[in-house]
């Protein structure tokens, strides 16, 4: 027995000796080796291994080892957290940009102030939603990594067949909901429009954002301490929604904030307000769709952008000028414009735009072109800061109450304004 | 240990009446065999339950053949319209599930190994050795399982950096190679065990140790069986540390894996549930051999 005691605990050890392989990175023998997580699905993962491919290829003094971190972008959040508490972060990851004044606090990351204006940075080139959410608290904590915005998408079966004629570029709020209301047919079950009103808040209150400042308002004070949001800008927007939900009857209320998507595909949803994420999904689907900017109150067509970073993690000098050079290398407009093709996502630079090779991409990715001119109007970005999951949780409760006939958009947003004043004052709260 | 039997003489039983009782009990065996595949009452109640049981199981499989689009049409498809088996090659050949299907084999074999040596030690002693503070130790142990292990992660994620495991698959089984819970069940099973059969094996000789591995352990077997099914099946779907612990796509495990096809906004439900049904089938091949033994362990009985 005792044999076979030890022979257990033996191969037990060499089990654990095999598995235990060196994930160290740093300095060593003049090359610089940095971890660099992408929180990529494996079709994009493949597109941007390539990269660091060939950044490894040319750069003999860096090897950037890129690995997905471990799973999706929300997943990736308390890994990183966690690595950050334990004093093991990555030098590059992906984070939402809603969590950029979070991870900034961690007092880990990096601020590039003193050279965003360098030649290689080429800070004017990336559009100014991108900019605001990089730099929370002034802090520029990385590089950004993806933009994109809201606009209408339409199925135009649906619109041939309810005799509607397609939307203008500059139509209005009052055509929009004109439009939704001759489009919703109970008969057949299809909606005019959707409007998420649960699962993640975020999703619902930033569809709030361009219709408030289209009308001139704002969503807090310029010092973060107070919520502006409940405005007459903001009444006004949301009562436009509230009567197209409870008055009309012509919004999908999302309960989830994904079944839009499936409705959409399936012909029970005319219009969609969504971004260029769902471009693969409708032409796989093979609907017939276009897309055109939000409305406008009169002619300001702005929308909003809900952009993303690549956060640089501060692991010492050397590894943080690495991490600099590996990302001004892989945010140049060619290798953007890689990307873009590969992955489908919107050019980050406007230069991007006038290459030559940016036709691939518009033949590679049918029906993303507008979305794409359609990033000159998101001319605002979101506040990025600590308590923000929190602001935008009491927003998105008001909201989806308003929307449900439960409350008045005055009282809702009022109500909102008050929780998120709370929020905002207390000293020191923490992000949720 | 060994006992000579006495037969009684063949010779003395008449053989005819020797076949006929032979032939009858086969009859009424063949009659009762019969019965016993008869619907019972019972089953009106169990056929609807193992219905339901078994349609999350269907449902996963009828999707892994379907495209994106199909899983996402209103109404929902029931049926493929063809058999897609996009999912499944994206699975096998565009990831590295066949490393991550490996890691999973690794970590939850070698958290089943050590579970059943260093559980099964622990239990007899917790239950058979008389030593001073075993109760209020038996009493920490278990209080270690009501500790969120998300209330821990920090300090484990260090101890697991600082010993240079992390990223590695040694982060995942060492945790596991013993548990309290598994302890606690080959306690509570060495606890009702017939001490006649210890002291009859003392009585000839073993020493303690030879008692428990001739005679406990090989009786054992109903409590090891589930105690080897429990960890497995915790360890093949374990998320959360490995999620933490692992950060190459060779080491992931097949559930932080599959993960991975869940982005920001889309979910490639076709990969997830080809993923998911190959996942599965490790799970059910263990539970269904073990599960006689398994029942048998969780209802008490020892059977000798």
């Amino acid at each position: 027995m005792k044999r076979m005691v030890l022979a257990g605990i033996a191969a037990l050890t060499l089990v654990l000796a095999a598995c235990s392989g060196s994930s160290s990175s740093g300095t060593s023998s003049g090359k610089i080796t940095l971890q660099f997580w992408t929180a990529q699905t494996p079709p994009t993962t493949q597109v941007i291994d390539n990269l660091v491919s060939t950044f490894n290829a040319t750069h003999p003094n860096i090897v950037v080892q890129a690995s997905t971190g471990g799973t999706s972008t929300g997943d990736l959040l308390p890994k990183v957290t966690t690595a950050i508490a334990a004093g093991t972060a990555p030098d590059i990851a992906y984070i939402y940009g809603s969590y950029a004044a979070n991870i900034a606090q961690s007092g880990k990351t990096v601020n590039l102030a003193n050279i965003i204006h360098t030649p290689g940075y080429d800070w004017n080139d990336f559009y100014p939603a991108s900019q605001q959410i990089v730099s929370p608290g002034g802090k520029v904590i990385g590089f950004p990594a993806l933009i994109d915005n809201l606009s209408v998408i339409y199925n135009k079966k649906l619109f041939a067949a309810a005799g509607v004629p397609d939307p203008s570029p500059n139509w209005t709020w009052d055509q929009f909901r004109a439009t939704a209301k001759k489009l919703t047919n109970p008969a057949k079950h299809i909606f005019g429009v959707n409007y998420p009103i649960g699962g993640d808040l975020l999703d619902t209150s930033w569809r709030f954002f361009p219709g408030l400042w289209q009308r001139g308002g704002q969503i807090l004070s310029a010092n973060h301490k107070q919520a502006l949001f409940n405005s007459q800008a903001g009444v006004a927007n949301l009562t436009l929604w509230q009567q197209m939900s409870t008055v009309d009857h012509s919004v999908y209320l999302d309960p989830t904030a994904t079944n839009a998507e499936p409705l959409f595909t399936s012909g029970h949803l005319a219009m969609f307000v969504s971004g260029p994420w769902e471009v693969p999904v409708l032409n796989q689907a093979k609907v017939d769709w276009a897309d055109v900017p939000l409305p406008a109150v009169t002619t300001n067509h702005q929308t909003v952008s809900g952009p993303d970073n690549w956060v640089i993690f501060n692991n010492g000098p050397a590894r943080v000028k690495a991490s600099i050079t590996f990302l001004e290398w892989l945010e140049a407009p060619q290798q953007e414009l890689t990307w873009s093709i590969g992955s489908g996502s919107l050019p980050l630079r406007p230069s991007i735009l006038k290459l030559p090779g940016y036709q691939e991409f518009l033949k590679k990715w049918p029906g993303i072109g507008p979305m794409a001119a359609n990033l000159m109007n998101a001319r605002e970005a979101m506040p990025t800061l600590p308590q923000w999951p929190r602001v935008v949780n009491a927003l998105g409760n008001g909201i989806a109450s308003v929307l449900l006939g439960r409350a008045t958009p005055r009282a809702a947003l009022d109500q909102a304004a008050q929780q998120a004043d709370t929020i905002l004052n207390v000293p020191g709260a923490p992000g949720g | 240990m060994t006992a000579q039997q006495t037969l009684r003489p063949v010779s003395e039983v008449d053989p005819a009446l020797h076949r006929a009782r032979i032939e009858e009990a086969e009859q009424r065996m063949r009659r009762r065999g019969w019965r016993r595949h008869l619907p019972q009452r019972g089953h009106l109640v169990l056929l609807p339950l193992s219905i339901i049981m078994v349609l999350p199981f269907v449902w996963m499989i009828l999707t892994s053949f379907m495209t994106d689009t199909e899983v996402n049409s209103i109404p929902p498809s029931l049926w493929p319209h063809h058999l897609y088996t996009g999912g499944y090659s994206t699975v096998l050949a565009s990831s590295d599930f066949p490393y991550w299907f490996l890691n999973s084999l690794i970590v939850s074999g070698a958290a089943v190994l050590a579970q059943l040596v260093l559980c099964s030690l622990a239990g007899y002693a917790f239950a058979r050795i008389q030593f001073r503070g075993s109760t209020v130790m038996l009493i920490l142990l278990l209080a270690t399982a009501l500790i969120p292990f998300q209330l821990t992660v920090i300090p484990t994620f260090v101890i697991f950096h600082d010993i240079g495991l992390i990223n590695t698959l040694g982060a995942l089984i060492v945790p596991q190679l013993t548990s309290a819970l598994g302890i606690y069940l080959m306690y509570s099973f060495f606890q009702s065990f017939p001490r006649e059969l210890e002291e009859a094996g003392r009585i000839d000789g073993c020493g303690r140790l030879q008692v428990f591995w001739k005679i406990v352990l090989p009786l054992a077997r109903p409590a090891l069986a589930a105690l080897g099914i429990i960890t497995f099946i915790y360890a093949w779907n374990d998320l959360f540390w490995p999620l933490i612990a692992i950060t190459s796509s060779r080491t992931f495990t097949v559930q932080v894996g599959l993960t991975t096809f869940q982005g920001e906004h889309i979910t490639h439900w076709s990969a997830i549930m080809a993923g998911t049904t190959l996942t599965t089938v490790p799970v059910l091949l263990v539970f269904l051999v073990g599960q006689r033994r398994f029942v048998q362990a969780i209802t008490g009985a020892v059977k000798g």
